[in-house]
């Protein structure tokens, strides 16, 4: 029986610790206390899930090969998991955090390629995959008065998840948690397209998820050692708008983060979306390989 | 034309039977955009930024009716820069 069938599970009673008591402590509580608190439960967790780290050491040593030894892919899949737990307690965090402060604790690199694609006019899709700063950059790209929405997946659609979750845990988490992020974007929303070009024609910035199948429009390509489905519905708006494609990394949490935009990728000119697609869907999967390979403990979807 | 671009395998006359474009799009929100750029092709217009909005792309009647608009727009905008 899959979890989906299932009423209940044991992850939501995590789910729904996290988001009620934990999450009105955390509103209480000074800062410091709530990251010493999501360090022990980090700790914890990754004491716990043995499995996780297992199936994590294997997608390493995978993705990896034989250049790294099994003592460094023990200690990554360890980071991996501590860290899975520290964003979800960090995102608590941000909402308490002025976009001052939080500034300060950002080290940022290569927005000169941000700002320089933004000087052809016609929109900036900034590619990316689930890092551990990805809400701390949006956090700054608002802060800095960037345009901005990143395009996401609805959490109430979650196929593995119990119908407890789907129900009523995953819409409270949306309401209480995502929703006050500036206009969340779902994949789901008929009219994605349109708010993704409308953002592009008033030369915003648009943030794709590379590493998650959000799309009807996928291929599948190999990735990290195994094959691997890519959303390009993001690469047809790219040919019919002309927006620029960026790059950007953002790794860390509200204590302490480093962003880094690349330069502008070069996408080759195709007559038809497909084609575009097919010439370039590559270079942006081994853009997203590079990305990780640099800081694999950081790659929440390891 | 829209047929054109946006690859339909359906006949003319079966748009016109639609009331609404979603049931042709299905899901596909991308393929909205791709008619967008079309349209601004085919009628040499601009739809604004302001404009992109499902509003308009509800249905046909609605999508002619703004499409008609815009090219009377542009016709008193060529006359202007004409004098």
């Amino acid at each position: 029986m899959t979890s989906a069938g299932r009423f209940i599970s044991f992850r939501d009673i995590g789910i729904l610790f996290y988001l009620v008591p934990f999450r009105i402590a955390v509103s209480v509580l000074p800062v410091n206390a709530v990251r010493f608190l999501g360090s022990v439960l980090g700790y914890v967790y990754c004491a716990l899930a043995t499995g996780r780290k297992k199936r994590i050491r294997q997608r390493l040593r995978m993705a990896l090969g034989g250049a790294v030894s099994d003592s460094e892919i023990l200690a990554l899949s360890r980071r991996c998991v501590y860290r899975a737990v520290t964003c979800h307690v960090d995102a608590l965090i941000l909402h308490r955090i002025g976009s001052e402060a939080l500034l300060g604790k950002g080290q940022i690199t290569g927005l000169e390629y941000l700002d320089n694609a933004l000087l052809k006019g016609k929109g900036v899709m900034l590619v990316t995959g689930h890092f551990t700063g990805i809400k701390v950059a949006s956090r700054f790209l608002h802060a800095s008065g960037y345009p901005h929405f990143g395009v996401t997946k609805k959490r109430e659609d979650d196929h593995g998840a119990s119908q407890l979750e789907n129900r009523f845990l995953a819409p409270y988490w949306s309401k209480v948690i995502d929703r006050r992020r500036n206009e969340p974007v779902f994949v789901e929303d008929k009219d994605v397209g349109l708010k993704i070009m409308r953002r592009l024609r008033e030369n915003g910035v648009v943030m794709i998820f590379l590493d998650v199948p959000f799309s009807h429009h996928l291929v599948t390509r190999r990735f990290l050692g195994s094959a691997r489905a890519f959303p390009v519905g993001f690469l047809r708006l790219v040919h019919t708008t002309g927006a620029v494609v960026v790059p950007m990394v953002s790794v860390g949490d509200s204590s302490g983060f480093r962003i880094r935009f690349e330069e502008a990728v070069e996408l080759r000119q195709a007559d038809s979306g497909d084609e575009f697609v097919q010439k370039n869907i590559d270079i942006l999967v081994q853009i997203l390989e590079s990305q990780i390979l640099r800081d694999p403990s950081h790659w929440l979807f390891i | 034309m829209m047929i054109h671009e946006l690859e339909l395998s359906i006949k003319p006359h079966e748009i016109l039977q639609t009331n609404r474009l979603d049931d042709l799009f299905g899901m596909d929100s991308i393929a909205i955009t791709e008619l967008v750029i079309g349209i601004e092709n085919e009628f040499a217009i601009t739809i604004p930024a302001e404009d992109l909005s499902p509003a308009i792309f509800q249905d046909l009647e609605t999508l002619t009716e703004y499409v008609r608009m815009r090219l009377e727009q542009k016709t008193v905008l060529d006359a202007e820069g004409g004098m």
